[in-house]
């Protein structure tokens, strides 16, 4: 799979990390050009220093032959944004778009993108983990 | 109409101003505290501070109940967002939004929103105004209606000088709104509004038309 990846944080890092060392095609897009320190000298795959919410660096990123495009952003708007790009001028296949605002979550979920929300997720996880 | 609008910057604030005097009920939502003070100082009670993507903020801003909706901000980003959470979860019927990448124009078409105000457009246009030699300048655009809001300049050695400006031949659906003297005079066009040399027709036309508008005035 050719894969997509804006914002090279600690999870889109980890989330390159692994899919590239299972054989796809990988890159990661992210304005900082000193975040690629995040990933392992073991990395295959391409970095890409731009604004991913703009045509242009998603084009050079490979986004018109993409399979999948993950947003993990620290900004919930720009997250959005792109994945929007992506699903809606690109036809990606499939868009995974992390939200940390749990009501924008759902408002772009019913606009039909693929959304999570940690907050949502590591709250429910921490309740179960109490009522154990 | 109650109106909100998102960012407070310049040029927010500088609409919220104009949208108080014409008599509406205008609500801005910024998220730098000491821009809401300046505001509050220049236009009164008319400020929230917060984030206007947030759906509390907006809950908060009453936008269930708003005619209008403008985000105004400097970052693409935001104001598509907040434009998007107005419409779909509040059901504003209006959304208008600045775009400060002209390429992302497109984009927010596609996503729906109502309308969409390009900055860097209308600054090149309107420096374009002010340069000699152009026969014809877009002013405003009306996006719905595919008409634009044209300033034709009348060159010393035209044919329509001397002429009325009513009884020169337009293209079918063009209108004069204006002709503007030299000096600045705005006239509304009649029969005795006789044209002279480096006059300003302001006209709405088609696209399509402006070609055959610039020959009849400035041939």
């Amino acid at each position: 799979m050719r894969v997509v990846i804006m914002g090279c944080g600690r999870v889109g890092s980890r989330l390159a990390t692994i899919m590239d060392a299972e054989g796809h095609d990988v890159a990661v897009i992210d304005k900082n050009p000193r975040s690629n320190r995040r990933l392992p000298g073991s990395y295959g795959g391409n970095f890409i220093v731009g604004d991913a919410t703009g045509e242009d660096v998603l084009i050079e990123a490979g986004i018109k032959q993409a399979d999948v495009f993950v947003a993990v952003t620290q900004g919930d708007n720009r997250s959005i944004m792109a994945s929007q790009v992506a699903k809606h001028v690109f036809s990606v296949p499939k868009v995974v778009c992390r939200i940390y605002d749990p009501i924008r979550q759902e408002i772009f979920k019913e606009l039909g993108l693929q959304t999570f929300s940690p907050t949502t997720l590591l709250a429910r996880l921490i309740h179960d983990t109490i009522e154990e | 109409m109650y109106i909100i609008v998102v960012g407070g910057g310049s040029v927010g604030a500088g609409l919220s101003g104009q949208l108080v005097e014409m008599g509406h009920e205008v609500l801005v939502i910024e998220r730098s505290q000491d821009r809401c003070d300046l505001i509050r100082e220049d236009l009164g009670s008319v400020v929230l501070h917060g984030d206007g993507c947030e759906v509390a903020t907006l809950t908060e801003a009453g936008a269930d109940r708003a005619d209008i909706f403008i985000a105004m901000t400097d970052g693409d980003e935001d104001n598509l967002v907040a434009c998007q959470v107005a419409q779909h979860r509040f059901h504003i019927g209006r959304a208008i939004a600045r775009v400060n990448d002209p390429s992302r124009e497109k984009l927010f078409k596609q996503l729906g929103i109502t309308s969409t105000v390009n900055a860097a457009e209308t600054m090149v246009n309107g420096v374009l105004h002010e340069i000699p030699g152009r026969s014809l300048t877009h002013l405003v655009p009306f996006r719905h209606a595919e008409v634009n809001l044209t300033g034709i300049r009348i060159p010393s050695h035209a044919a329509a000088i001397g002429k009325a400006v009513l009884d020169i031949q337009l293209p079918e659906g063009t209108g004069v709104a204006l002709v503007v003297r030299a000096d600045g005079t705005p006239l509304v066009p009649s029969a005795d509004i006789v044209l002279q040399p480096d006059d300003e027709v302001i006209a709405l036309t088609r696209p399509e038309d402006e070609a055959a508008l610039v020959q009849a005035l400035t041939r």
